[in-house]
């Protein structure tokens, strides 16, 4: 599993928690990636845009500018589902090699 | 400096991006650059944009845009020193090019017409934004132009010993006649006329790549500076061609169809 496969699966089960705007989902992954651009998280996130894992809208905020929202699609969680498969059976593999 | 930074990064994402697309990355980068911390970790607006490219939608972009680019700098290129000097004889050449008897101006002027028109189309659900003051300036400055070629042809053509008194008139056949006869046609008229071409290029590529990055209207003075430049190289042709058979009476007819044809591609593209 890639790291580019990790922050998909993180950009996934993020959005698969509920809906959110760009900049919230770059600054949760901000500390979880410390040494990777923003840019390219940033690029992963339209990336799973344009294959149809996720959807923009316009969002209404009270009070704020309104923001274009991401929205995890069926066939974003489909490859939610697969991604998080891989990742289990690594984590397992390593567990078995003593690794925590 | 953000707000520097967020308006290169605007540029570079409307110059690579489809449009939609170029909004919407746009409006999350706002927050983002906002964001001292994460601003930080971006690196240069270009390397943050080029990632987001689909590299074959850039690739037709690029094609597009060299081949309006061509339409308005291949007739632009005559008066330079290495240029294609005769460019603009070929262009009203009567044999025509392509099609017999369609003269290759035509070509040059529909081929910019209808890209810059399907190329900058209106989006869907797009906003109906207030025309913006810099283009109406660019336009009037533009139209002014048209009209001064317009009002020399006229003399020329309408009054030719008249015009050579007139003391407008004096200033390139008499004045300036030293300087003047290394050029073109051995008058200052001539040399103004073709070499009109070159600033009328500059404005029009300015029309071109702010329609791209700033508003698609700006297509208007891309397509009335390449039917400005036409306008003149068609007086000029009248003005220096040596065939026997060329009638003024052609290049009314010339000039009559590039102006109709600049005027009514002009307003379409302002729509």
């Amino acid at each position: 599993m890639l790291k580019k496969d990790l922050i998909e699966l993180c950009l996934l089960h993020l959005l698969a928690q509920g809906d959110q705007y760009g900049y919230d989902l770059l600054r949760r992954l901000h500390d979880a990636f410390p040494g990777t651009q923003e840019s390219a998280v940033y690029a992963l996130l339209r990336g799973l845009c344009r294959e149809g894992c996720s959807e923009q809208y316009m969002g209404q905020v009270s009070g704020g500018p309104a923001r274009k929202y991401y929205h995890i699609t069926d066939g974003g969680l489909a490859r939610y589902g697969g991604l998080l498969k891989q990742w289990r059976a690594l984590a397992e593999a390593l567990a078995e090699l003593g690794i925590a | 400096m953000k707000k520097d930074y967020m308006t290169r990064l605007e540029g570079w994402a409307r110059w690579m991006l489809p449009p939609q697309e170029a909004e919407d990355v746009i409006a999350d980068y706002r927050d983002i650059v906002a964001d001292d911390e994460l601003r930080r970790g971006l690196g240069k607006p270009r390397e943050v944009i080029a990632p987001l490219t689909t590299k074959k939608a850039y690739r037709v972009w690029l094609a597009v845009f060299a081949v309006m680019a061509a339409c308005i700098l291949i007739p632009a290129d005559s008066p330079l020193p290495l240029g294609l000097y005769p460019v603009w004889y070929t262009l009203f050449s009567p044999d025509g090019f392509i099609i017999p008897g369609v003269p290759m101006f035509l070509w040059f002027m529909i081929t910019g017409l209808a890209l810059s028109l399907i190329w900058f189309r209106p989006r869907r659900g797009e906003g109906k934004a207030p025309l913006p003051r810099s283009i109406l300036i660019v336009l009037a400055v533009l139209l002014a132009v048209m009209g001064l070629i317009w009002w020399t042809f006229w003399q020329i053509t309408l009054y030719p010993d008249g015009a050579l008194a007139n003391p407008v008139f004096l200033l390139p056949y008499g004045f300036w006649w030293p300087l003047a006869d290394i050029y073109v046609g051995g008058n200052l008229l001539s040399f103004l006329l073709e070499w009109s071409a070159v600033p009328l290029a500059v404005v029009g590529m300015t029309g071109l790549v702010k329609a791209r990055v700033r508003d698609r209207r700006w297509r208007a003075v891309y397509f009335l500076s390449l039917s400005v430049m036409m306008l003149a190289f068609a007086v000029l042709a009248l003005l220096t061609s040596m065939t026997v058979s060329a009638e003024p009476l052609d290049t009314w007819r010339l000039c009559i169809e590039i102006t109709v044809i600049g005027l009514i591609g002009t307003g379409v593209s302002l729509c």
